[in-house]
Formats: C-alpha cells, structure tokens, sequence
C-alpha cells in the first residue's frame, strides 16, 4: 500500500515532468527544427499512467493533466480532446489487461499503438462532430508516430525513474497497487 | 749615380749566375757540362760553343712570360686572344656546377618550402575556418540587422500603435496552428487583437497571458477573417484549411475572382485593419449546382519562417488598402 503523500508525489512529480516535455515540444523542438513534426512526449507521458495505473485512477489523472496542462498549449477544443483521450485510454485498459508485459520493448511497441490510435481517435471524432474537421496531413501524422515511437524507449526509463525515485514501484497492468 | 747602379746591376748579374750555376738549370747553360753529360767527362771546357737553342728559347719563354703577364696587366679590363678560350671554358665549367648547385639549392630550398608550406597550410587552413565562421556570423548579423530595419521601416511607416514580439513555440497538437508569443497582457495585449508582420497578416491573439499571449494564425480551421479580393473588392470570408492552405468562403458566384487575386482584410471584422494582405488566390471553381464559388488561397505568411510579429494595439481607422495595393 503505498501512502497517499506519496502518491500526490508522484503525480506531481509527472505534472512536472509533462510540463517539461510539452515545452520541449512545442518551444524547444520548434526553434531547432523550424516547424518540423515533434515527436509527441505528452502522449507517451499518458500511455504510461494507462499502462501502469488503474482505469480509473488513469482516466482522471489523464482528464487533468489533459484540462490544466495539455489545454494551456494548445488550442484543442477541451471537449474534444477528452473525448479523445477517453476513447484512447478506454482502449489501451482493454487490451492491456489482455497482451500487457512490462517492458521497455512493449511500451515502445504499445507508444506506436497509442499514437495510432490517439491520431486515428481524433480524426474520427474530428470528422464525425466538428463542422470544419481537422485537416489529414498524412505526412505529418506519420513523422509524428515515427518520432513518438522512436522517444519512447528514453521515455520509458524516465517515467520508470519518476516512479521509482517517488516510491512508486511499477507492476503489471491492473494489479499496480493503489 | 750611374756607376752605383752599374755596380749594382753587376753584382745581381754575378748573383745570378752563381745561382743558376748551383740549380738544375746549369747543364743548360753550361755549353760545357752539356758536352760532358753527353760525352761522359765532365768538365771539357771546349764545348762551350754547341749551344742548344731549344733550351735557350724554354728558358727565354719562362723569362719572358712573367714579364708579358706584368705588361698585360696592365689593361686588364682587355682580354687577350689566348686568354679567351681559357675564359670560355671556365664559364662553361662554372655554368655547369652553378646549374647544378642551383639544382641542388632549389630542391633544398623546394623540400624546405614544403615543408613551410604544409605549415603554413595548416595555419591558413584554420584561419580560413576561422574567417568562414566569423563570415557566416556576420552574414546571420547582416540578415538580422536587414530584418529588423524592415520592420522599423515598417513601424515608422504606418501610422498604427503596434507592439513587436518574438515568437517563442507553436501548438503542442499538429492539427492545430497556433503560436505562443513572447508578450502579454502587462505590454498593454488584449483578446482579439490582430498580429501581423509586414508581409501580411498572421492571425489575432485568443489568449493573452501576462507575459505570453496565444495567437490563433489565420490558418487554423477556426480561423475566420473577413476579405475581399483587391482587385475586384467581391467579397468573401477567410477559413483556415490546413497548413498551407486557406479558403475564401461564400463568395457570389458572380463575383469576379481570379487566380493570381490578392485577398485583403475588409476591416469588418473589428479585428485587422482594412487594407492588409492575406493571401493570393490559388484556384477558383465555379461549380454548377453550387451556391457560391470555390476559391483556393495560398496564405502569404507562413509563421514558420517569421521570428518577430507585430500587434496592433490601436489601428486609429487607417486603411492600408493604398499601400497594400501599391505594393
């Protein structure tokens, strides 16, 4: 059982963490590269509390980090994007209780999965309810997942070194303890 | 006088003679010890007379060379015939060695140059790394400066309150096109503000912040701007599309519109001022059951590129049509 100050630690210890990552995105990345697609680190950081929290406990964290920090650098229409992030999340709960290992390997297999998934989720729910749907951008939507993907493995020793250094040890799928 | 020289020439004369007598050359000169070398007695005074003129005249020569040579010192800026050939050959002989230890000294001097060479190869190879990077500092430099005097250019000329602003990140979502910039609502910043840059309009700001302001570019799906084309002021209004592409939407389908058309704000909007560039029309499809036409627009701006914008804080009504037109 780990101690809720521990956990409010934790939390915001990956707060911080995606905060970070958004910035390097968006302000870092941007003047490098002038523009150039990004690979999308906020996803990863969301991947893994679907991976290695409960549903529930996932899906809110997930809300508010989406509603504080992600809504801040962007102009997504907040309903939207939770409902994207609803389905994205919903998804990864199923089909990890079914195909879940823990392991770098897997969560760079499961980042280019959720990246996927989270552009395909987003274009649907885009074209289905918006009146000016976003645009298809193929190219930068393939650019985005390769990079995604290919952040992943970084990604994943650092989440796991959050958990860690917070006292938050890192399980299997549902069983993570609360 | 004369008798003490006559006296003294005597005495070298005998002087002389003696020696001659004691050297190698007396059988020469000695008629009589000649007579005896050959007859084997020596001594026979009477041979005295069998004179052998070609040791006389060998002996005449090595008295008369000396003498000669004296003499033609003399003038020894002439030369002498006999001196030429003698001359000829030392230059030959010396022109060879000189050729040859020029050689010598050139190959030396070649292989110690290379040497310097390869020195001062590698000290001008990093000065020329070094000049290349200062050149290429200085061209950034001179680019920057030619910028931003536009941009001064720009402010003075237009009679407009406008705050200028760096652009620091862009929308952490692909699909859609904002920009975050590097003032606020404490640089006198408000919603709805327009931002544009001297070759034309960027967007408007959405979300002031203190210190950073969110701004909605022109090509972002929920973009609208009201436009009317230059040329032809048919009217229409400005949507995003997609990152390189706009649409002007609900335009008369007998409105004149071609491609090629420079779109303008209309002002209408009470967020641009009238008059600024937006875009350039890119297709134009008139389709026959639709209600308005299809025009394409390519956008003039494209934030990617821009570093710096401007935001207009107060307008004072100008209308740039003029000078957009103009342009």
């Amino acid at each position: 059982m780990v101690p809720n100050r521990l956990k409010a630690l934790n939390i915001l210890a990956l707060a911080g963490f995606l905060l970070a990552c958004c910035g390097l995105q968006t302000s870092f990345w941007y003047q490098l590269t002038a523009g150039a697609p990004a690979p999308q680190l906020w996803l990863l950081v969301l991947l893994h509390l679907s991976l290695y929290r409960q549903y529930l406990t996932a899906m809110i964290i997930v809300d508010v980090f989406a509603g504080t920090i992600l809504k801040s650098f962007s102009a997504v229409p907040i309903g939207i994007f939770w409902l994207v992030l609803l389905v994205i999340v919903s998804i990864t709960a199923y089909a990890k209780a079914r195909l879940f290992w823990s392991s770098a390997k897997n969560f760079v297999i499961s980042a280019f999965a959720f990246s996927v998934l989270f552009n395909l989720a987003f274009l649907s729910i885009s074209f289905g309810v918006e009146e000016h749907p976003m645009p298809l951008q193929l190219w930068t939507r393939f650019a985005e997942v390769a990079l995604t993907t290919l952040a992943a493995y970084p990604m994943f020793w650092a989440l796991q070194a959050i958990d860690r250094w917070t006292l938050r040890p890192i399980s299997g799928g549902n069983e993570v303890t609360e | 006088m004369s008798e003490s020289v006559t006296a003294r020439v005597n005495l070298g004369v005998a002087q002389l003679t003696t020696k001659i007598s004691q050297s190698a050359l007396a059988p020469c000169l000695d008629p009589r010890a000649e007579f005896a070398s050959v007859s084997g007695k020596q001594g026979d005074s009477l041979n005295w007379l069998n004179f052998d003129l070609r040791k006389a005249l060998i002996v005449l020569v090595l008295f008369v060379l000396p003498l000669v040579s004296i003499n033609s010192q003399q003038s020894p800026r002439r030369t002498g015939w006999f001196d030429k050939p003698f001359t000829f050959l030392a230059g030959l002989v010396e022109n060879s060695f000189f050729g040859f230890s020029d050689g010598v000294r050139s190959t030396t001097k070649m292989y110690v140059d290379l040497i310097d060479l390869k020195q001062e190869s590698r000290a001008l190879h990093a000065q020329n790394l070094e000049l290349n990077a200062r050149l290429q500092v200085l061209e950034e430099m001179n680019t920057e400066n030619n910028r931003l005097r536009k941009l001064l250019d720009f402010r003075q000329q237009v009679k407009m309150e406008l705050v200028a602003a760096r652009i620091m990140s862009r929308d952490l979502l692909a699909e859609h096109f904002t920009i975050r910039i590097d003032k606020g609502t404490n640089n006198g910043l408000k919603s709805g503000m327009a931002v544009i840059t001297t070759e034309g309009v960027v967007g408007h700001i959405f979300r002031p912040e203190p210190f950073t302001s969110h701004v909605l570019l022109i090509k972002d799906r929920y973009s609208v701007v009201d436009g009317v084309v230059a040329r032809s002021r048919a009217r229409g209004i400005v949507e995003g599309k997609s990152q390189y592409q706009l649409a002007l939407q609900h335009v008369e389908k007998s409105a004149d519109v071609v491609k090629g058309d420079l779109i303008v704000t209309s002002g209408l909007d009470n967020i641009y001022p009238k008059g600024f560039p937006i875009a350039t029309v890119e297709n134009v499809e008139n389709k026959p059951f639709a209600v308005a036409l299809k025009v394409e627009l390519k956008p003039l701006v494209d934030p990617d590129k821009v570093e710096e914008v401007f935001i207009i804080t107060n307008a004072n009504f100008l209308d740039v049509t003029e000078r957009t037109t103009q342009k």
